[in-house]
């Protein structure tokens, strides 16, 4: 009896094992620059334990400051540095690959840039927040006075926002970090990207302590859904109502985003293999 | 149909030009004045599968560019190109999944990572089977030496060795066409040696089509039996290397050893007088008369020993780019 083989074209292998190699190379070279992160983590762990004592020293002898009680203003610090490890991106990959021209060589490979840097980022906020862990220790440890747990909400509202806020901050990032196709010089941009974007955020105080006129500003613009918005469902500020309109101002912003990301990918994207800088 | 064909490619850079000092980068930001730099001049190649090409041309000239846009990181001012029947600026996976680019002073490989971990990524993103990709590195580590570096990071290799994690990683997924742009540029003369043998025996068994740029005339001696030299963004010579030196130069040289001593004047009255010594001496002359110039001095002089030669290959580049900088010579009027 003749056993017939079938010529079988081979299969393609799942999309996911692209994805995962990716990711793992990222995360191993995150791993690489830990050194370098804990510098990082280092100059974000000063402000969260500074502010609030700042604040604190504030209080004086009144029980409530601006709407917010000891606790909750700890609490406001401590959950925003912990959104900002695990939501907060950065545009200076992005720029550097466009200026040394590294991007090039993305350019010649059959994966996306775009998704690349996704990666990338996904893995490097991962081992960050793992390396924040000690300094967070610390922060508790400092304020520990202050802690106490009141009403505050770890439900799905939070992480949905956590993660909105995520690939906003991204978003914003791939805007931001694809200005290097236009300029020559990023660093004053980005500078200033993050003073007035970190304010707009509630990095420096709770937007319900700004005059009234600059956080209805900041509640129009993407910054305050980055950090803000699911701090303060965190803290539980935010009424359930209100907490779908936040949702949705974040998906518009990612919309938005997306839309600005793009254009700005098909011009640079010109210009880049016009100049080819 | 050609694995790469190029017509009149063409890419134009427009650069701002701005006048020295602060008056000038204040009146930069009011009037900006371009310049446009012809970096591809109607650039017209085709390459068969499986040929092995050397670009050549100084700094410039215009070579990266023209291998820039064969790998569809730039798009072409004019002028079509069509690499494995792609356009290759349009960059489609199936497109890219058979080329590869190699750019000796870029790094590909991850600086802090093992190389393997990006020989790993390759493997994924090109769809290479575990098996196939296995027998591959080890082949390829093994040819270049270097299987006992894959896990040393990479920024703790020498620069030979990183080039050589290049070409592997490069080569990983087989591509059937390959840009190398000047991949020994740097190297010790034993590893631009391996390299070499490398490149030709991929070429060879694989039938693998490569584009070589190269400041090393031994690398193009050793690797392409086919050149074309690039010169201000203009093809100005493309055939075997073996006829570069006839096209371009006119003359040949005669080595002549004497008996006894000779006065310069008997000599120089046959050609020009390019070197000398008590007892020898060098004569240029017009190619066609060489046998007749040759054949009378060895009746008028007391001549021991007498050799005709054709200039060194890399005479004669280094002496069309020079000529090529002054002002266009014969060279061109000949190409066009």
């Amino acid at each position: 009896m003749v056993t017939q083989t079938v010529a079988l074209a081979p299969a393609r292998p799942p999309r996911w094992r692209k994805w995962w190699a990716v990711f793992n190379l990222h995360l191993q070279d995150s791993f690489a620059y830990r050194a370098q992160g804990i510098v990082w983590i280092l100059t974000d762990t000063v402000p969260t334990i500074t502010l609030p004592l700042m604040w604190l020293a504030a209080f004086g002898n009144r029980q409530v400051l601006n709407g917010f009680t000891r606790t909750e203003l700890v609490a406001y610090y401590l959950c925003m540095s912990v959104c900002a490890n695990l939501a907060q991106a950065h545009p200076w990959e992005i720029a550097h690959d466009i200026k040394d021209g590294k991007l090039s060589i993305y350019l010649t490979r059959p994966f996306s840039y775009y998704w690349f840097n996704f990666a990338s980022n996904v893995s490097w906020r991962l081992v960050r927040s793992l390396m924040f862990v000690p300094f967070f220790g610390l922060a508790l440890l400092v304020l520990r006075s202050h802690l106490a747990w009141e009403d505050f909400h770890i439900g799905w509202t939070f992480w949905v926002s956590l993660a909105l806020a995520h690939v906003l901050s991204y978003q914003i990032s791939w805007c931001l970090g694809q200005s290097a196709f236009f300029l020559v010089e990023v660093g004053g941009l980005f500078e200033f990207y993050y003073m007035i974007g970190g304010f707009l955020a509630g990095q420096m105080a709770p937007l319900q302590m700004l005059p009234k006129v600059i956080s209805q500003i900041a509640h129009m613009l993407p910054f305050s859904y980055v950090l803000w918005f699911p701090v303060n469902i965190f803290l539980g500020r935010v009424p359930q109502a209100s907490v779908a309109v936040g949702l949705a101002y974040q998906l518009c912003w990612i919309a938005v985003t997306a839309m600005l990301g793009q254009i700005l990918w098909r011009v640079g994207l010109k210009r880049y293999t016009a100049v080819g800088l | 149909m050609p694995a790469i064909l190029a017509e009149d490619l063409t890419k134009v850079y427009v650069s701002h030009q701005r006048e020295p000092g602060m008056l000038g980068a204040v009146k930069s930001l009011f009037v900006r004045r371009n310049k446009e730099v012809l970096a591809a001049d109607r650039i017209n190649v085709s390459v068969d599968g499986g040929e092995l090409v050397g670009f050549l041309g100084p700094n410039g000239a215009g070579k990266t560019t023209t291998l820039k846009m064969l790998s569809g990181i730039l798009h072409p001012t004019s002028g079509r190109a069509e690499v494995l029947g792609y356009r290759p600026w349009e960059r489609r996976p199936e497109f890219q999944k058979q080329f590869s680019l190699v750019m000796g002073q870029k790094n590909q490989l991850w600086w802090d990572l093992p190389a393997e971990e990006s020989f790993l990524l390759l493997k994924e993103l090109y769809e290479i089977p575990q098996s196939d990709y296995q027998k591959r590195v080890r082949e390829m580590t093994k040819m270049l030496e270097i299987d006992h570096l894959l896990s040393t990071q990479v920024r703790k290799l020498s620069l030979g060795e990183r080039m050589k994690c290049e070409l592997v990683a490069a080569l990983l997924h087989r591509p059937r066409v390959v840009f190398l742009d000047e991949p020994t540029i740097g190297l010790d003369v034993v590893s631009q040696k391996r390299i070499r043998e490398f490149i030709a025996l991929t070429n060879r068994q694989e039938g693998a089509t490569f584009i070589l740029t190269s400041h090393y005339m031994d690398d193009v001696r050793a690797l392409c039996e086919r050149v074309v030299i690039i010169d201000h963004g203009r093809v100005i010579f493309d055939d075997a290397l073996s006829r570069l030196v006839t096209q371009f130069t006119h003359t040949k040289q005669l080595r002549l050893t004497f008996s006894v001593p000779v006065e310069d004047s008997e000599i120089s009255c046959f050609g020009k007088l390019t070197q000398r010594e008590a007892l020898s001496a060098a004569v240029e002359i017009p190619r066609e008369l060489a046998p007749k110039v040759a054949a009378e001095m060895l009746a008028r002089l007391p001549v021991v020993d007498i050799e005709i030669t054709d200039p060194d290959v890399e005479d004669v580049i280094r002496d069309i780019f020079q000529r090529k900088e002054t002002a266009p010579t014969v060279a061109q009027e000949e190409a066009v």
